[in-house]
């Protein structure tokens, strides 16, 4: 599964993510936006924002996300499980996906009337959720 | 005390970035490659997309800090905020890439505040399996829109190749400050 680039991810997984995209951002104040991109930088899925905003901030999330992973390791504090970045209107979140060997992140956009651990958990399960649907996918391909 | 100089490394995603850095690092270098999921591009199974991060001491006790850029274009913001503080830039080409020489504008044209300064060295790699185009075609191109910049030829796998890009580029750097 991990070899797939974003195409092949979309191709066969992305309607089902953007389905969870929309449900995160739609059922939750506050949540601005979501995206999944691949570590290396490219967009699979997006609810909400422009075609070019998406594109930079996947590129900008597999940076970022590739520098949390080294300064996690820098410090020795296992392995990394997620990034957040607070600005002073709202705050945006970085996950790794489960089940796909590390090949995808998710990153949502919150104001500040989202309250960071609601935040937290819906992107958790959001991603949790993602996963078992590649796991289930990819055991049926 | 001790002087801190910070060295930028960029180049097309493959043209050596990594290895030159970890050629020369004395310290644990910092990656940060990830799985390429875009093959299409370049065949490696790995690529870096934030920085690389490695250091070498000078007997004067100095410390060149060298940092290396994600290769492709889409990390633009990369490139702005690595160059910031930058004391140089060591430019590498893949001379076996269809236009290598456009390459080298490419990445020159976004690296202007370190060209204006004459703080720049051009490394070509992978000469001895692709001899063109030739040191003197890039140096060609140069001249032609008036930029006087070193251009050599560079194995990044080999330390002493690495260093003499430092030599020349810290050549460079004294000369534009005198």
């Amino acid at each position: 599964m991990n070899s797939l680039d974003a195409k092949g991810f979309r191709e066969r997984y992305g309607a089902a993510m953007l389905q969870e995209l929309k449900a995160l951002t739609s059922k939750n104040p506050g949540l601005l936006a979501a995206q999944v991109c691949t570590v290396d930088g490219f967009e699979v899925v997006a609810a909400h924002r422009s075609e070019e905003s998406r594109r930079r901030l996947a590129a900008m999330a597999s940076s970022i996300h590739a520098l949390g992973c080294a300064i996690v390791q820098e410090v020795s504090l296992g392995s990394y499980q997620n990034l957040v970045l607070e600005g002073s209107n709202g705050t945006v979140l970085m996950m790794a996906v489960p089940n796909c060997n590390g090949a995808l992140l998710l990153t949502a956009v919150a104001s500040n009337e989202a309250l960071f651990g609601r935040f937290h958990y819906v992107c958790k399960n959001c991603c949790e959720t993602i996963g078992k649907q590649l796991l289930a996918k990819g055991a049926s391909a | 005390m001790p002087e801190e100089y910070k060295i930028l490394f960029t180049g097309t995603m493959g043209a050596g970035k990594t290895t030159a850095i970890s050629t020369v690092s004395q310290t644990k270098i910092v990656s940060t490659d990830v799985a390429n999921t875009d093959r299409s591009a370049v065949a490696k199974t790995t690529t870096t997309v934030g920085l690389d991060y490695g250091e070498v001491m000078l007997d004067d006790g100095s410390v060149l800090r060298l940092y290396g850029t994600p290769g492709q274009e889409r990390f633009r913001f990369m490139w702005e905020i690595l160059a910031r503080g930058a004391l140089g830039l060591i430019l590498l080409v893949d001379n076996s890439r269809p236009s290598p020489i456009e390459d080298m504008l490419m990445y020159l044209q976004n690296f202007q505040t370190l060209v204006d300064q004459g703080a720049v060295v051009v490394g070509v790699g992978r000469t001895d399996t692709h001899a063109t185009p030739t040191v003197d075609d890039y140096y060609d191109c140069l001249s032609q829109r008036g930029l006087m910049l070193p251009v050599m030829t560079v194995d990044v796998r080999e330390r002493e190749s690495v260093l003499m890009l430092f030599d020349v580029l810290f050549s460079m750097i004294e000369a534009a400050s005198a």
